[in-house]
Protein backbone atom coordinates (compact mmCIF):
# COMPACT_ATOMS: atom_id res chain seq x y z
CA UNK A 1 0.00 0.00 0.00
CA UNK A 2 0.95 3.49 -0.29
CA UNK A 3 1.17 5.98 2.66
CA UNK A 4 1.54 10.06 2.20
CA UNK A 5 3.46 11.92 4.70
CA UNK A 6 4.32 15.41 5.69
CA UNK A 7 6.34 16.96 8.44
CA UNK A 8 4.97 19.97 10.80
CA UNK A 9 7.63 22.43 12.43
CA UNK A 10 8.85 25.54 12.45
CA UNK A 11 10.87 27.08 9.59
CA UNK A 12 11.70 30.31 7.71
CA UNK A 13 11.49 29.10 4.77
CA UNK A 14 9.38 30.98 2.00
CA UNK A 15 6.55 32.85 2.57
CA UNK A 16 5.84 31.09 5.62
CA UNK A 17 7.36 31.93 8.97
CA UNK A 18 6.87 29.30 12.03
CA UNK A 19 5.33 26.50 12.28
CA UNK A 20 3.47 25.03 9.29
CA UNK A 21 3.06 21.78 7.25
CA UNK A 22 6.84 22.47 5.93
CA UNK A 23 6.76 19.43 3.55
CA UNK A 24 4.18 16.81 2.18
CA UNK A 25 3.83 14.26 -0.74
CA UNK A 26 2.05 14.72 -3.43
CA UNK A 27 -1.23 13.00 -1.74
CA UNK A 28 -1.87 15.38 0.54
CA UNK A 29 -4.27 17.85 -0.52
CA UNK A 30 -5.39 21.13 0.40
CA UNK A 31 -7.99 20.25 2.53
CA UNK A 32 -5.96 17.45 4.24
CA UNK A 33 -3.46 20.13 4.45
CA UNK A 34 -5.77 21.99 6.81
CA UNK A 35 -6.32 18.90 9.24
CA UNK A 36 -3.14 18.05 9.62
CA UNK A 37 -2.23 22.15 10.39
CA UNK A 38 -4.65 21.43 13.07
CA UNK A 39 -3.14 18.93 14.70
CA UNK A 40 0.35 20.13 14.24
CA UNK A 41 1.88 20.49 17.53
CA UNK A 42 4.06 23.57 18.43
CA UNK A 43 5.90 25.74 21.12
CA UNK A 44 4.92 23.79 24.19
CA UNK A 45 3.36 21.21 22.81
CA UNK A 46 5.72 18.70 24.50
CA UNK A 47 6.19 18.55 28.48
CA UNK A 48 9.35 20.78 29.37
CA UNK A 49 12.25 18.98 31.12
CA UNK A 50 13.85 16.74 28.48
CA UNK A 51 15.36 17.40 24.96
CA UNK A 52 14.49 13.34 24.82
CA UNK A 53 10.69 13.65 24.80
CA UNK A 54 8.45 12.45 22.40
CA UNK A 55 5.09 11.50 21.81
CA UNK A 56 3.50 9.30 19.48
CA UNK A 57 -0.11 10.12 18.29
CA UNK A 58 -3.43 8.90 15.96
CA UNK A 59 -5.93 10.61 14.57
CA UNK A 60 -8.74 10.39 11.69
CA UNK A 61 -8.49 12.76 8.89
CA UNK A 62 -11.73 13.69 7.43
CA UNK A 63 -14.04 10.50 6.89
CA UNK A 64 -11.28 8.30 4.82
CA UNK A 65 -7.97 8.69 6.39
CA UNK A 66 -5.88 8.16 9.75
CA UNK A 67 -2.76 9.95 10.65
CA UNK A 68 -0.32 8.47 12.55
CA UNK A 69 2.70 11.12 13.60
CA UNK A 70 5.70 10.64 15.90
CA UNK A 71 6.67 14.68 17.63
CA UNK A 72 9.91 14.97 18.60
CA UNK A 73 12.85 17.69 19.42
CA UNK A 74 14.67 18.68 16.41
CA UNK A 75 17.11 21.57 16.43
CA UNK A 76 17.45 25.30 18.14
CA UNK A 77 14.01 27.20 16.62
CA UNK A 78 14.89 28.83 13.83
CA UNK A 79 14.86 32.47 15.25
CA UNK A 80 17.13 32.41 17.40
CA UNK A 81 14.65 32.67 20.81
CA UNK A 82 15.43 29.97 23.53
CA UNK A 83 13.82 26.92 23.27
CA UNK A 84 14.05 23.85 20.48
CA UNK A 85 11.84 23.20 17.44
CA UNK A 86 8.98 20.97 17.70
CA UNK A 87 9.46 18.24 15.08
CA UNK A 88 6.30 16.41 13.92
CA UNK A 89 6.50 13.94 11.15
CA UNK A 90 3.17 12.50 9.87
CA UNK A 91 2.00 9.37 7.95
CA UNK A 92 -1.69 9.18 6.39
CA UNK A 93 -2.91 5.97 5.84
CA UNK A 94 -6.27 5.15 3.69
CA UNK A 95 -9.00 3.65 6.27
CA UNK A 96 -9.68 0.94 3.90
CA UNK A 97 -5.91 -0.28 4.17
CA UNK A 98 -5.65 1.11 8.08
CA UNK A 99 -7.71 -1.92 8.66
CA UNK A 100 -5.15 -4.87 7.33
CA UNK A 101 -3.13 -3.29 10.46
CA UNK A 102 -6.27 -4.32 12.65
CA UNK A 103 -7.30 -0.91 13.19
CA UNK A 104 -3.87 -0.78 15.37
CA UNK A 105 -2.06 2.36 14.82
CA UNK A 106 0.92 0.92 17.16
CA UNK A 107 1.35 -1.85 15.03
CA UNK A 108 1.45 0.20 12.38
CA UNK A 109 3.73 2.98 13.98
CA UNK A 110 6.15 0.56 14.97
CA UNK A 111 6.81 -1.50 11.29
CA UNK A 112 6.85 2.33 10.03
CA UNK A 113 9.85 2.74 12.45
CA UNK A 114 11.35 -0.37 11.66
CA UNK A 115 11.60 0.84 8.22
CA UNK A 116 12.92 4.03 8.89
CA UNK A 117 9.74 6.15 9.12
CA UNK A 118 8.99 8.92 11.55
CA UNK A 119 12.22 10.01 12.01
CA UNK A 120 14.07 12.93 12.45
CA UNK A 121 15.93 14.06 8.84
CA UNK A 122 19.23 16.18 9.02
CA UNK A 123 17.33 18.04 5.55
CA UNK A 124 14.34 17.75 4.20
CA UNK A 125 12.95 18.75 0.41
CA UNK A 126 9.73 20.56 0.45
CA UNK A 127 7.82 17.75 -1.75
CA UNK A 128 8.02 14.37 0.16
CA UNK A 129 7.70 10.62 -2.03
CA UNK A 130 4.53 9.00 -1.19
CA UNK A 131 6.07 5.75 0.68
CA UNK A 132 5.53 1.95 -0.10
CA UNK A 133 4.51 0.32 2.62
CA UNK A 134 3.88 -3.49 3.11
CA UNK A 135 -0.08 -3.89 2.78
CA UNK A 136 -0.36 -6.37 6.39
CA UNK A 137 1.70 -6.84 9.39
CA UNK A 138 5.35 -8.88 9.30
CA UNK A 139 3.26 -11.67 11.43
CA UNK A 140 0.88 -12.09 13.39
CA UNK A 141 2.75 -14.87 15.34
CA UNK A 142 5.76 -13.44 16.15
CA UNK A 143 4.22 -10.46 18.24
CA UNK A 144 6.22 -10.19 21.48
CA UNK A 145 4.01 -8.21 24.17
CA UNK A 146 5.66 -6.40 27.33
CA UNK A 147 4.20 -7.24 30.57
CA UNK A 148 2.09 -3.92 31.97
CA UNK A 149 3.00 -2.83 34.96
CA UNK A 150 0.18 -3.36 37.33
CA UNK A 151 -0.04 0.54 37.94
CA UNK A 152 -0.05 0.77 33.85
CA UNK A 153 -3.57 -1.69 33.69
CA UNK A 154 -5.34 0.00 36.31
CA UNK A 155 -4.74 3.33 34.60
CA UNK A 156 -6.02 2.03 31.08
CA UNK A 157 -9.01 -0.04 32.80
CA UNK A 158 -9.69 3.37 34.85
CA UNK A 159 -9.47 4.92 30.87
CA UNK A 160 -11.68 2.64 28.96
CA UNK A 161 -14.20 3.03 31.57
CA UNK A 162 -14.58 6.65 30.87
CA UNK A 163 -13.99 6.62 27.51
CA UNK A 164 -16.77 4.07 27.13
CA UNK A 165 -18.73 6.92 28.62
CA UNK A 166 -17.69 9.05 25.93
CA UNK A 167 -15.40 11.23 27.85
CA UNK A 168 -12.36 12.68 26.93
CA UNK A 169 -9.25 11.08 28.71
CA UNK A 170 -5.66 12.24 30.00
CA UNK A 171 -4.16 9.60 31.53
CA UNK A 172 -0.54 10.49 33.89
CA UNK A 173 2.19 8.73 35.21
CA UNK A 174 2.19 5.44 32.85
CA UNK A 175 5.19 4.18 32.78
CA UNK A 176 5.19 2.62 29.23
CA UNK A 177 2.87 4.54 27.71
CA UNK A 178 3.42 3.51 24.09
CA UNK A 179 2.23 -0.73 25.69
CA UNK A 180 -0.38 0.69 27.65
CA UNK A 181 -2.03 2.29 24.09
CA UNK A 182 -1.20 -0.71 22.22
CA UNK A 183 -3.26 -2.40 24.80
CA UNK A 184 -6.12 -0.20 25.41
CA UNK A 185 -6.81 -0.03 21.51
CA UNK A 186 -6.63 -3.92 21.82
CA UNK A 187 -9.62 -4.05 24.20
CA UNK A 188 -11.46 -1.53 21.94
CA UNK A 189 -13.52 -3.74 19.06
CA UNK A 190 -11.85 -3.43 15.41
CA UNK A 191 -14.79 -1.73 14.46
CA UNK A 192 -14.59 0.89 17.12
CA UNK A 193 -10.87 1.80 15.80
CA UNK A 194 -11.22 3.93 12.93
CA UNK A 195 -12.24 6.89 14.74
CA UNK A 196 -9.95 6.67 17.93
CA UNK A 197 -7.44 9.22 18.83
CA UNK A 198 -4.28 9.38 21.08
CA UNK A 199 -1.62 10.84 22.36
CA UNK A 200 1.13 9.44 24.24
CA UNK A 201 3.19 12.16 25.20
CA UNK A 202 1.61 15.74 24.33
CA UNK A 203 0.04 18.51 26.89
CA UNK A 204 -3.86 18.34 26.08
CA UNK A 205 -5.03 20.82 23.77
CA UNK A 206 -8.45 21.83 22.68
CA UNK A 207 -7.13 22.49 19.56
CA UNK A 208 -5.94 18.45 19.20
CA UNK A 209 -9.08 16.84 21.05
CA UNK A 210 -7.61 13.66 21.26
CA UNK A 211 -9.87 10.83 22.80
CA UNK A 212 -7.13 9.70 25.34
CA UNK A 213 -4.00 11.86 26.33
CA UNK A 214 -0.79 10.46 28.46
CA UNK A 215 1.85 12.51 29.97
CA UNK A 216 4.05 11.40 32.47
CA UNK A 217 3.22 13.61 35.51
CA UNK A 218 1.00 15.76 36.41
CA UNK A 219 2.45 19.15 35.22
CA UNK A 220 1.93 22.57 37.20
CA UNK A 221 -0.48 24.27 34.31
CA UNK A 222 -2.43 21.13 34.34
CA UNK A 223 -2.82 21.08 38.24
CA UNK A 224 -3.85 24.88 38.14
CA UNK A 225 -6.87 24.11 35.82
CA UNK A 226 -5.11 24.40 32.41
CA UNK A 227 -6.52 21.41 30.83
CA UNK A 228 -9.03 21.99 28.54
CA UNK A 229 -13.06 21.37 29.72
CA UNK A 230 -14.61 18.00 30.41
CA UNK A 231 -11.16 16.14 30.11
CA UNK A 232 -10.89 13.28 32.42
CA UNK A 233 -8.05 12.75 34.31
CA UNK A 234 -6.67 9.39 35.28
CA UNK A 235 -3.86 8.92 37.75
CA UNK A 236 -2.19 10.83 39.86
CA UNK A 237 -5.09 13.25 41.32
CA UNK B 1 -7.59 8.66 40.95
CA UNK B 2 -10.20 10.21 39.03
CA UNK B 3 -10.88 13.87 38.71
CA UNK B 4 -12.44 15.46 36.24
CA UNK B 5 -11.97 19.26 34.93
CA UNK B 6 -15.05 21.32 35.35
CA UNK B 7 -17.46 21.60 32.52
CA UNK B 8 -20.61 23.75 31.78
CA UNK B 9 -22.34 20.56 32.63
CA UNK B 10 -21.20 20.73 36.31
CA UNK B 11 -20.85 24.51 36.68
CA UNK B 12 -23.68 26.57 38.01
CA UNK B 13 -22.38 29.86 37.65
CA UNK B 14 -22.12 31.44 34.38
CA UNK B 15 -21.55 34.73 32.54
CA UNK B 16 -21.56 36.52 29.19
CA UNK B 17 -18.22 36.13 27.26
CA UNK B 18 -16.70 39.66 27.30
CA UNK B 19 -15.52 38.73 23.00
CA UNK B 20 -18.22 37.10 21.87
CA UNK B 21 -21.26 37.19 24.02
CA UNK B 22 -22.28 33.58 24.51
CA UNK B 23 -22.58 32.22 27.84
CA UNK B 24 -19.37 30.92 29.56
CA UNK B 25 -19.47 28.68 32.56
CA UNK B 26 -17.05 30.20 35.28
CA UNK B 27 -15.46 27.15 36.42
CA UNK B 28 -14.83 26.03 32.78
CA UNK B 29 -11.90 28.29 32.54
CA UNK B 30 -12.85 29.21 28.81
CA UNK B 31 -15.17 30.52 26.48
CA UNK B 32 -15.66 27.45 24.38
CA UNK B 33 -16.35 29.69 21.07
CA UNK B 34 -13.72 31.83 21.35
CA UNK B 35 -11.42 30.75 24.22
CA UNK B 36 -11.77 34.19 26.22
CA UNK B 37 -10.85 33.41 29.99
CA UNK B 38 -13.37 33.04 31.88
CA UNK B 39 -11.44 35.11 34.29
CA UNK B 40 -11.33 37.95 31.93
CA UNK B 41 -15.26 38.08 31.41
CA UNK B 42 -15.50 38.06 34.50
CA UNK B 43 -13.70 41.12 35.59
CA UNK B 44 -15.11 42.80 32.69
CA UNK B 45 -19.02 41.70 33.79
CA UNK B 46 -17.90 42.94 37.93
CA UNK B 47 -16.31 46.66 36.58
CA UNK B 48 -20.19 47.09 34.99
CA UNK B 49 -18.66 48.70 31.94
CA UNK B 50 -18.28 47.36 27.84
CA UNK B 51 -14.84 46.17 27.55
CA UNK B 52 -13.50 48.90 24.63
CA UNK B 53 -10.77 46.66 22.83
CA UNK B 54 -7.24 47.34 21.42
CA UNK B 55 -5.31 44.09 20.13
CA UNK B 56 -2.11 43.80 18.86
CA UNK B 57 -1.61 42.11 16.06
CA UNK B 58 1.62 40.97 14.13
CA UNK B 59 3.69 38.03 12.06
CA UNK B 60 5.46 34.96 13.46
CA UNK B 61 8.80 37.12 14.93
CA UNK B 62 7.71 40.47 14.58
CA UNK B 63 8.27 41.13 18.45
CA UNK B 64 4.62 40.68 19.59
CA UNK B 65 5.67 39.20 22.99
CA UNK B 66 8.62 41.78 23.51
CA UNK B 67 6.46 44.72 22.34
CA UNK B 68 3.55 43.81 24.26
CA UNK B 69 4.81 42.98 27.34
CA UNK B 70 7.73 45.74 27.72
CA UNK B 71 4.03 48.12 26.73
CA UNK B 72 2.40 47.12 29.92
CA UNK B 73 5.34 47.77 32.00
CA UNK B 74 6.05 50.82 30.84
CA UNK B 75 1.60 51.16 31.08
CA UNK B 76 1.91 50.16 34.70
CA UNK B 77 4.33 52.75 35.78
CA UNK B 78 2.61 55.17 33.85
CA UNK B 79 4.79 57.02 31.40
CA UNK B 80 4.27 60.14 29.36
CA UNK B 81 0.26 60.87 29.44
CA UNK B 82 -0.56 57.42 29.75
CA UNK B 83 -1.05 54.62 32.56
CA UNK B 84 -2.59 51.18 32.41
CA UNK B 85 -4.25 49.02 35.38
CA UNK B 86 -3.54 44.96 34.72
CA UNK B 87 -7.02 43.44 35.21
CA UNK B 88 -6.70 40.04 37.14
CA UNK B 89 -3.28 38.41 37.29
CA UNK B 90 -3.18 36.90 34.09
CA UNK B 91 -3.11 40.09 32.75
CA UNK B 92 0.57 39.92 34.15
CA UNK B 93 1.95 36.97 32.89
CA UNK B 94 3.07 38.45 29.53
CA UNK B 95 4.76 41.25 31.13
CA UNK B 96 6.73 38.91 33.36
CA UNK B 97 7.57 37.21 30.90
CA UNK B 98 8.99 39.36 28.50
CA UNK B 99 10.91 41.26 31.72
CA UNK B 100 12.08 37.92 32.93
CA UNK B 101 13.66 36.96 29.99
CA UNK B 102 15.11 40.38 29.06
CA UNK B 103 16.87 40.73 32.77
CA UNK B 104 18.21 37.20 31.85
CA UNK B 105 20.05 38.19 28.81
CA UNK B 106 17.11 36.48 26.44
CA UNK B 107 14.07 37.11 24.49
CA UNK B 108 10.80 35.43 25.23
CA UNK B 109 10.36 31.74 23.96
CA UNK B 110 7.73 31.08 20.24
CA UNK B 111 4.33 31.51 21.46
CA UNK B 112 2.92 28.52 21.02
CA UNK B 113 0.14 28.05 18.44
CA UNK B 114 -2.82 26.39 20.20
CA UNK B 115 -5.49 29.01 21.01
CA UNK B 116 -6.13 28.01 24.35
CA UNK B 117 -2.32 28.53 25.46
CA UNK B 118 -2.18 32.08 24.36
CA UNK B 119 -1.82 34.43 27.35
CA UNK B 120 -4.13 36.70 27.58
CA UNK B 121 -4.11 40.59 28.70
CA UNK B 122 -6.35 43.01 30.25
CA UNK B 123 -5.23 46.45 30.77
CA UNK B 124 -7.40 49.05 31.79
CA UNK B 125 -5.98 52.40 30.13
CA UNK B 126 -6.76 55.80 31.03
CA UNK B 127 -4.96 59.28 30.72
CA UNK B 128 -3.44 61.91 33.24
CA UNK B 129 -4.85 65.01 30.86
CA UNK B 130 -8.60 62.98 30.03
CA UNK B 131 -9.18 60.67 33.30
CA UNK B 132 -12.80 60.04 32.08
CA UNK B 133 -11.49 58.52 29.24
CA UNK B 134 -10.77 54.50 29.60
CA UNK B 135 -9.92 51.81 26.82
CA UNK B 136 -9.15 48.16 27.62
CA UNK B 137 -5.77 46.90 26.07
CA UNK B 138 -7.60 43.90 25.33
CA UNK B 139 -5.36 41.03 23.41
CA UNK B 140 -4.51 37.19 23.68
CA UNK B 141 -0.55 37.30 22.86
CA UNK B 142 -1.85 35.69 19.26
CA UNK B 143 1.04 32.91 17.57
CA UNK B 144 1.53 34.61 14.42
CA UNK B 145 1.85 31.40 12.16
CA UNK B 146 -2.11 31.49 13.78
CA UNK B 147 -2.35 35.25 12.38
CA UNK B 148 -1.13 33.91 9.07
CA UNK B 149 -3.22 30.97 8.96
CA UNK B 150 -6.33 32.60 9.70
CA UNK B 151 -5.54 35.66 7.09
CA UNK B 152 -4.90 32.12 4.60
CA UNK B 153 -8.22 30.90 5.65
CA UNK B 154 -10.60 32.81 7.46
CA UNK B 155 -12.64 31.39 10.36
CA UNK B 156 -9.54 28.82 11.34
CA UNK B 157 -8.66 30.70 14.40
CA UNK B 158 -12.48 31.81 16.16
CA UNK B 159 -10.36 33.53 18.87
CA UNK B 160 -8.40 35.82 16.07
CA UNK B 161 -11.90 36.61 14.57
CA UNK B 162 -13.92 37.66 17.47
CA UNK B 163 -11.14 39.53 18.99
CA UNK B 164 -10.67 41.67 15.60
CA UNK B 165 -14.30 41.70 15.12
CA UNK B 166 -13.95 43.11 18.97
CA UNK B 167 -11.26 45.70 18.36
CA UNK B 168 -11.94 49.29 18.33
CA UNK B 169 -8.26 50.03 17.43
CA UNK B 170 -5.57 47.72 16.41
CA UNK B 171 -1.88 47.50 16.68
CA UNK B 172 -0.21 45.52 13.83
CA UNK B 173 3.41 45.33 14.13
CA UNK B 174 5.82 44.04 11.42
CA UNK B 175 9.63 43.63 11.41
CA UNK B 176 11.50 46.27 10.12
CA UNK B 177 14.73 44.26 9.01
CA UNK B 178 12.08 42.21 7.37
CA UNK B 179 10.68 44.56 5.97
CA UNK B 180 13.67 45.86 4.46
CA UNK B 181 15.16 42.63 3.61
CA UNK B 182 12.36 40.56 2.09
CA UNK B 183 9.95 43.48 1.68
CA UNK B 184 7.96 41.91 -1.15
CA UNK B 185 7.19 38.96 1.38
CA UNK B 186 6.19 41.42 3.95
CA UNK B 187 4.05 43.25 1.96
CA UNK B 188 1.91 40.77 0.67
CA UNK B 189 1.19 39.53 4.24
CA UNK B 190 0.65 42.63 5.60
CA UNK B 191 -2.07 43.59 1.75
CA UNK B 192 -3.74 40.19 2.92
CA UNK B 193 -3.92 41.40 6.76
CA UNK B 194 -5.34 44.63 5.94
CA UNK B 195 -7.86 42.79 3.40
CA UNK B 196 -8.49 40.27 6.35
CA UNK B 197 -9.71 43.34 8.67
CA UNK B 198 -11.80 44.77 6.59
CA UNK B 199 -13.59 41.35 5.41
CA UNK B 200 -14.30 40.58 9.52
CA UNK B 201 -15.31 44.05 10.06
CA UNK B 202 -17.75 44.49 7.16
CA UNK B 203 -18.82 40.65 8.40
CA UNK B 204 -19.51 41.22 12.05
CA UNK B 205 -20.63 45.07 11.60
CA UNK B 206 -22.19 45.00 8.57
CA UNK B 207 -20.24 47.63 6.97
CA UNK B 208 -21.27 47.49 3.06
CA UNK B 209 -19.44 50.77 1.76
CA UNK B 210 -16.23 53.13 2.74
CA UNK B 211 -13.78 52.96 4.89
CA UNK B 212 -13.09 51.14 8.22
CA UNK B 213 -12.89 53.69 11.12
CA UNK B 214 -10.92 51.75 13.60
CA UNK B 215 -7.32 53.47 14.28
CA UNK B 216 -4.68 51.06 12.99
CA UNK B 217 -1.10 51.57 14.25
CA UNK B 218 1.43 50.26 12.09
CA UNK B 219 4.72 49.74 14.14
CA UNK B 220 7.78 48.47 12.69
CA UNK B 221 9.22 46.96 15.45
CA UNK B 222 13.36 46.56 16.47
CA UNK B 223 13.83 49.56 14.68
CA UNK B 224 16.60 49.67 16.73
CA UNK B 225 18.75 47.48 13.85
CA UNK B 226 16.38 49.32 10.87
CA UNK B 227 17.68 53.00 11.31
CA UNK B 228 15.60 53.90 8.07
CA UNK B 229 12.58 52.80 9.96
CA UNK B 230 13.27 54.60 13.31
CA UNK B 231 14.07 58.00 11.51
CA UNK B 232 11.18 58.40 9.02
CA UNK B 233 8.52 55.31 9.55
CA UNK B 234 5.92 56.67 6.69
CA UNK B 235 8.78 57.10 3.95
CA UNK B 236 10.05 53.67 5.16
CA UNK B 237 6.43 52.31 4.27
CA UNK B 238 6.02 54.10 0.90
CA UNK B 239 9.58 52.82 0.22
CA UNK B 240 9.30 49.10 1.50
CA UNK B 241 5.62 48.47 1.38
CA UNK B 242 3.97 50.20 -1.46
CA UNK B 243 0.91 46.99 -1.38
CA UNK B 244 0.45 47.66 2.44
CA UNK B 245 0.03 51.64 1.87
CA UNK B 246 -1.79 51.64 -0.91
CA UNK B 247 -4.20 49.06 0.72
CA UNK B 248 -4.64 51.51 3.73
CA UNK B 249 -5.70 54.61 2.21
CA UNK B 250 -8.56 52.23 0.23
CA UNK B 251 -9.13 50.29 3.64
CA UNK B 252 -8.86 52.65 6.95
CA UNK B 253 -9.46 56.05 6.99
CA UNK B 254 -7.22 56.56 10.36
CA UNK B 255 -3.83 55.08 10.37
CA UNK B 256 -0.69 55.70 10.46
CA UNK B 257 2.96 54.47 10.63
CA UNK B 258 5.25 54.23 13.67
CA UNK B 259 8.84 53.23 14.77
CA UNK B 260 9.62 51.32 18.37
CA UNK B 261 12.63 49.54 19.47
CA UNK B 262 12.94 47.96 22.89
CA UNK B 263 16.52 46.48 22.94
CA UNK B 264 18.84 49.05 21.66
CA UNK B 265 21.71 46.20 20.52
CA UNK B 266 21.95 42.37 20.06
CA UNK B 267 24.50 39.55 19.87
CA UNK B 268 24.75 36.09 18.26
CA UNK B 269 25.78 33.47 20.43
CA UNK B 270 26.68 30.00 19.96
CA UNK B 271 25.98 27.52 22.82
CA UNK B 272 28.10 24.38 23.33
CA UNK B 273 25.29 22.66 21.79
CA UNK B 274 25.88 24.51 18.35
CA UNK B 275 22.48 26.30 19.27
CA UNK B 276 22.59 30.12 17.30
CA UNK B 277 20.80 32.04 19.61
CA UNK B 278 20.29 36.00 20.17
CA UNK B 279 21.52 37.93 22.80
CA UNK B 280 19.33 41.40 24.09
CA UNK B 281 22.70 43.58 25.18
CA UNK B 282 20.63 46.06 26.88
CA UNK B 283 16.91 47.62 27.08
CA UNK B 284 16.81 50.87 25.27
CA UNK B 285 13.00 51.09 24.34
CA UNK B 286 12.12 53.58 21.89
CA UNK B 287 8.76 54.63 20.23
CA UNK B 288 6.83 51.79 22.64
CA UNK B 289 4.17 54.37 23.94
CA UNK B 290 3.63 56.42 21.04
CA UNK B 291 1.52 54.61 18.44
CA UNK B 292 -1.01 53.22 21.66
CA UNK B 293 -1.26 57.52 22.44
CA UNK B 294 -2.18 57.87 19.46
CA UNK B 295 -4.71 55.30 19.12
CA UNK B 296 -5.88 57.10 22.59
CA UNK B 297 -6.32 60.96 20.98
CA UNK B 298 -8.37 58.63 18.14
CA UNK B 299 -10.82 57.04 20.56
CA UNK B 300 -13.09 59.32 21.56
Amino acid sequence: MQLEQAIFTSTAAGAVQGYHLTARSAGVNEQLAAVLTQWGPSEGALPEGSSAAESLQAFPALDQFVVISRTMYGGPEYSGRSGLQVVTMMLVVRQEEFQHFGGNAIELAELARARGMLRLRGSVSESLPTLRFPDRPASRFANTRRVLPPSDEQRMRAALERLRAGERVLVIGCQQPVVAIRSLIEAIPEGHRRRFSFSTGLRPSLQRPYQISMLPTQESAIRTAGSPPGLCVVGEG
Amino acid sequence: MIMRVPTEQNSDISIACATCGEQVAVASGYCTCCLTPAELSRSVAERGTPARYVSVLGASGAGKTVYLGFLLDMLSKGVHDLRGLPNGPFSVAVQQQTMSALEQRKFPEKTSSDADRWRWVHCELSRRSRKRQTVDLITPDFAGEAIALEVEQPGFFQTIERVVSRSEALLLLLDAEQVRDASREQDFFAMKLASYLRTVHSKHRRLRRGRLTIPISIIFTKADTCLEAAREPETFAKSNLPGLVHACERTFSRSRFFAAGVVGSTATMTTDLGHVMRIPLHIEPHGVMEPLEWIMQQLK
